[in-house]
């Protein structure tokens, strides 16, 4: 399963947004059977990293919490902007994890 | 549970305030919520303590901030306040300001807001509602778009 963390302050607000605008997006990408998305905060994400593919959080927290090697982050910059969201998340899939474009999963 | 319109009344719906800086706004927006029992002075403190500690983390979007803190900060109950202002205030962020509508929060766990807060983030995603929201003048200018 493809694991996406979206991560704010204290893991209730825009960590939620970017959940709730991400997921009809991951579903028209015909992925929501093969991704996992979770919201939590930065507090809490440094334990959940390592079991983590991509990483998305406000432009605002950027810095906030290491991003191990082979983790992809993508900062946005508007929660609600689902063009934002989609091209941001589209192109670090396609750049990144293009076998899960290709097999619909892993 | 209360949806986002019954949570939006006389006692938590400001509109068009003057304020001279973001902790202002905060304040307003928070003293709406302390003043209907939904959450602690401490609360709101912390929601500025933080901003000052880790930068505006609360800016959502253009123009909005979402002010809240985590439950154990001192929240009672789930409650939203609205507040809009008559002149924008700078957050600083700097694609994101000025602000001039703040939805405060107060949730007591990460699972009872949820319904009301996708309210907010929809009624926000659309630029005629914010607009419409900007110019409202009284409540049930608001209640109109709920």
């Amino acid at each position: 399963m493809f694991k996406i963390l979206t991560v704010c302050a204290n893991g209730m607000g825009s960590s939620m947004i970017l959940q709730m605008v991400l997921e009809p997006i991951i579903n028209d990408m015909k992925l929501k059977d093969n991704v996992q998305i979770e919201c939590i905060s930065a507090g809490q994400a440094a334990g959940m990293i390592s079991s983590t593919d991509l990483i998305l959080c406000s432009e605002q927290l950027h810095g906030m919490f290491d991003i191990p090697e082979g983790k992809v982050l993508v900062t946005i910059r508007n929660l609600i902007d689902k063009n934002e969201i989609r091209g941001k998340v589209h192109s670090a899939i396609t750049e990144n994890f293009p076998q899960l474009l290709q097999s619909g999963g892993k | 549970m209360q949806d986002l319109r019954e949570m939006l009344t006389p006692q938590t719906v400001k509109l068009n305030v003057e304020v001279s800086d973001w902790q202002e706004a905060i304040r307003i927006g928070g003293q709406m919520l302390i003043e209907v029992n939904a959450c602690t002075h401490e609360y709101i403190e912390t929601i500025i303590e933080t901003v000052n500690l880790i930068g505006p983390y609360i800016v959502i979007a253009p123009g909005i901030a979402l002010p809240h803190a985590r439950p154990e900060c001192g929240a009672h109950r789930l409650q939203f306040s609205l507040l809009t202002l008559k002149t924008p205030v700078n957050f600083g962020v700097e694609d994101l300001d000025p602000v001039n509508i703040v939805f405060s929060m107060s949730a007591t766990n990460n699972k009872d807001h949820i319904c009301s807060l996708k309210r907010v983030a929809t009624l926000c995603m659309d630029e005629d509602t914010v607009q419409r929201i900007i110019e409202a003048q009284t409540i049930e200018d608001i209640h109109q778009l709920l």
